[in-house]
C-alpha cells in the first residue's frame, strides 16, 4: 500500500518560532487520520501545507509519490472542507458541487449525474436547487462536503468541520463523515481538537504538541496507553501523578473511588488519604477533588464519591478528611521524562 | 407615540421641517407662473421646467456632467476595485500607507486637489476640459470604491476564495467567478455613491471646467450670478427628483441582491 500523503521533515515558521517543526508524517491510501491536538499545536497549519495554501519552510510535501511541495492549491487534486462551510452563497447547492467539476472541463451530462450522485451521498437530494442561505449548518456542510468528494480528489482535508455546529448536530455528522469517507474510500485527513470526535473516526490519530508528533496510534491503543502527561491529560486523564517507586502514572477520574475516611489504613489497592477541597454534583454521580501528599509533594486527585449519590456525598464535606482510592487495573504508566523539545528551545 | 412621548415627538417633528422646508420652497418656486424667485409663488405652472429643459447651457451642460459621472466611475472602480482587492487580500508591504494614499482624496481639499488638477492636465499637459474633469472626478471617487467595496471584501470569507483555488479555479477565476459576486452589493453602492458624488459636485469642477464644457452645478452656479428667475428653481427640482429615483432604485437593487444572497426563508 502506498502513501497518498507524505510529509518529509516538514517545518513552518511564520517568523516566530516554529509552529510546525520537522514534522514527518504518512498517510495511506483508504485511510482516515486525524491530527489531533490544542489550539496552536500546528495541526491546521498542517493541512494547509497538504493543501498547498501555505508553502513548508523546510521539508518537502508528497502527493501519491510526487513531490508537490511548491504545487499550488488548484493544481493539487485536494478536496477541502473547511470549518466556516465556505459554499459559494451566490451560486445553488448544485452549482457549488458542481463547481469543481466546471473547473476540469467535465461535460454537462456527466457533470450533472456526479452532482446528483455526490448531493444523494450526503442526504440532500432534494434540496439541490437551494440557496446555501437557505440551509442549516449542519445541511451546509454536507454540501461542503458534497463538493469536495465530487472531484475524486487524492485526499479529503477536513478542517474543524464540525465545530460550528451544536453538539448533538456535531455528533450526528460525524457519524455521516466517516460512513461518506469509508462508501468512497477516499484518504481523508481530519483535524479537530476534539479528542472524542478524533476517537469516534478515525483510523489512526496523530496527537500533535507544539508542532511536533507527541504520539500516534489506532485511537483504542492511544486512549488505553497514553505516554507522555501531555496526551495523558489531553484525551481526559485528569490525574497525572508520581507513584511511589512506579514513576508518573496517569488515571481518569471515573477510576479513582474518594470515600469517607476510615480508621485502618486500607491494604490491597493503591489509596491515600487527603483533604477533600471541592465537591461537584454531576447527575448521575458526584465528582470530588482532593488534596493528597505524595512524597514530591502536594497533588490535587479527581474521583467519584463512592455509594449512593446521596450518602456517599452527605459524609464528605470540603476541607475534611477523605480517602481517595485507584483503581489499579486503571493506571496507565507514562513515559519518565515527556519530551519536551520545543518547549525548551523555545521558552514561553 | 405622539401621546407617549410628546418631547421627543414635537424634536422630530422640528427636524423634519428644518430639513424639508428648504427643499419645499424650492419646489414650491420651480411651480411659479411668475418671473421672480419668489416664496410663496405667484400662481401654479410648469412653465420654468420647460424652460429649464430647453434652456441649452443645461442641456450641454447636463449632457457633460452624465458622460463625466460615468466615465470616472468606471475608471474608479475599474482602479479601486482590484486595488482594494489587493490590499485586503495580499497584504502588500506598506498595506497602511497604501490604503491612507487611495483614501486621500476624501481629506484634502476638493479646491486644493482640483487647483492642482488644473495646472497639472489644463495648463501644462493641454488636456481639453472633458479629460480633465474626468481624470478628476475619478481621483475624487477612488475614496468611495476603495472604502465601500473594501468593506465588502473585509466581511467576505477569505476561505471562499480557498475554497475556488482548492476546487481547480485559477486567480481570474476565482476574482470574478467568487469574490465580484459575493461583493457585488458592495460594488453597487460605490457605483451609486460615485455617481451621485460626481453628479453634484461642484468645487472641482469649478476648476477643471472651459467655456464651452461646463457640469451642470457649474452652469447652475453661473446662472444664479446672472439671472434671478425660478428656472433654477426648476432645475434643482429636476435634480432633486433624478437624486431621488436613483436613491430609491439603489435601496432596491442593494435590497434585492441582499435577498437574492443570502436570505433566511
Amino acid at each position: 500500500m502506498t502513501d497518498v500523503v507524505e510529509l518529509r521533515g516538514v517545518s513552518q515558521d511564520f517568523g516566530a518560532g516554529p509552529v510546525v517543526a520537522d514534522l514527518d508524517l504518512a498517510v495511506g491510501a483508504g485511510e482516515m487520520l486525524s491530527l489531533l491536538g490544542p489550539s496552536g499545536c500546528g495541526k491546521s497549519t498542517t493541512l494547509r501545507m497538504i493543501a498547498g495554501y501555505l508553502r513548508p519552510t523546510g521539508g518537502r510535501v508528497f502527493i501519491r509519490g510526487r513531490d508537490a511541495t511548491t504545487v499550488a492549491p488548484r493544481r493539487r487534486n485536494i478536496g477541502m472542507v473547511f470549518q466556516s462551510y465556505a459554499l459559494f452563497p451566490h451560486l445553488s447547492v448544485a452549482e457549488n458541487v458542481a463547481f469543481g467539476l466546471r473547473m476540469r472541463k467535465i461535460g454537462k451530462p456527466e457533470r450533472t449525474r456526479r452532482v446528483g450522485e455526490a448531493l444523494e451521498l450526503v442526504g440532500l437530494g432534494e434540496l439541490a436547487d437551494r440557496r446555501p442561505g437557505q440551509l442549516s449548518g449542519g445541511q451546509q456542510q454536507r454540501v461542503a462536503l458534497a463538493r469536495a468528494v465530487v472531484i475524486e480528489p487524492d485526499v479529503l482535508l477536513l478542517d474543524e468541520p464540525l465545530s460550528n455546529l451544536d453538539a448533538r448536530l456535531r455528533v450526528q455528522l460525524r457519524g455521516e463523515l466517516a460512513r461518506v469517507q469509508r462508501e468512497t474510500g477516499l484518504t481523508a485527513v481530519l483535524v479537530t481538537h476534539d479528542q472524542e470526535e478524533a476517537l469516534a473516526v478515525s483510523d489512526r490519530i496523530v496527537v500533535l504538541h507544539e508542532g511536533r508528533i507527541a504520539q500516534q496510534g489506532r485511537p483504542a491503543e492511544l486512549f488505553e496507553h497514553p505516554r507522555s502527561r501531555f496526551v495523558a491529560q489531553f484525551l481526559g486523564y485528569e490525574n497525572v501523578l508520581e507513584l511511589p517507586g512506579r514513576g508518573p502514572v496517569a488515571i481518569r477520574p471515573e477510576h479513582v473511588r474518594v470515600e469517607p475516611a476510615a480508621g485502618a489504613p486500607a491494604p490491597a489497592p493503591v489509596s491515600f488519604d487527603g483533604i477533600v477541597r471541592e465537591l461537584t454534583y454531576r447527575g448521575t454521580h458526584t465528582t470530588a477533588t482532593v488534596t493528597v501528599t505524595l512524597p514530591g509533594g502536594p497533588v490535587a486527585l479527581q474521583g467519584i464519591v463512592s455509594g449512593a449519590s446521596g450518602t456517599g456525598a452527605a459524609a464528605l464535606s470540603p476541607g475534611h478528611a477523605a480517602r481517595v482510592v485507584l483503581s489499579e487495573p486503571a493506571i496507565v504508566s507514562l513515559l519518565d521524562e515527556p519530551r519536551r523539545p520545543v518547549l525548551e528551545e523555545n521558552p514561553v | 407615540m405622539i401621546r407617549r412621548r410628546p418631547v421627543l415627538s414635537l424634536l422630530t417633528l422640528v427636524t423634519l421641517v428644518f430639513l424639508l422646508f428648504p427643499i419645499l420652497v424650492v419646489v414650491g418656486v420651480a411651480l411659479s407662473r411668475g418671473d421672480v424667485l419668489r416664496f410663496p409663488p405667484d400662481g401654479v405652472s410648469l412653465r420654468w421646467f420647460g424652460e429649464a429643459l430647453s434652456y441649452r447651457p443645461f442641456t450641454d451642460s447636463l449632457g457633460t456632467s452624465a458622460v463625466v459621472a460615468v466615465s470616472a466611475t468606471v475608471i474608479a472602480l475599474a482602479v479601486g476595485v482590484p486595488a482594494t482587492y489587493a490590499l485586503h487580500r495580499r497584504s502588500p508591504r506598506g498595506r497602511r500607507f497604501l490604503l491612507t494614499v487611495f483614501l486621500s482624496p476624501l481629506i484634502v481639499p476638493e479646491l486644493v486637489l482640483g487647483f492642482a488638477l488644473f495646472q497639472l492636465f489644463l495648463v501644462r499637459a493641454g488636456f481639453d476640459a472633458l479629460t480633465a474633469l474626468i481624470i478628476g472626478h475619478s481621483v475624487l471617487l477612488l475614496p468611495y470604491a476603495v472604502r465601500v467595496t473594501g468593506a465588502s471584501l473585509e466581511r467576505a470569507d477569505p476561505a471562499l476564495e480557498a475554497a475556488a483555488a482548492g476546487l481547480g479555479a485559477g486567480p481570474l477565476r476565482t476574482f470574478f467567478g467568487v469574490t465580484l459576486p459575493v461583493i457585488a452589493p458592495g460594488v453597487l453602492s460605490a457605483t451609486i455613491l460615485s455617481l451621485l458624488t460626481s453628479f453634484n459636485n461642484v468645487p472641482m469642477s469649478l476648476l477643471l471646467t472651459s467655456r464651452t464644457v461646463q457640469t451642470l452645478p457649474v452652469a447652475m452656479l453661473e446662472y444664479v450670478q446672472t439671472s434671478f428667475t425660478p428656472m433654477i428653481a426648476a432645475v434643482s427640482t429636476l435634480l432633486l427628483l433624478l437624486t431621488v429615483a436613483v436613491a430609491v432604485l439603489a435601496e432596491r437593487l442593494v435590497g434585492f441582491q441582499q435577498v437574492f444572497g443570502r436570505s433566511a426563508p
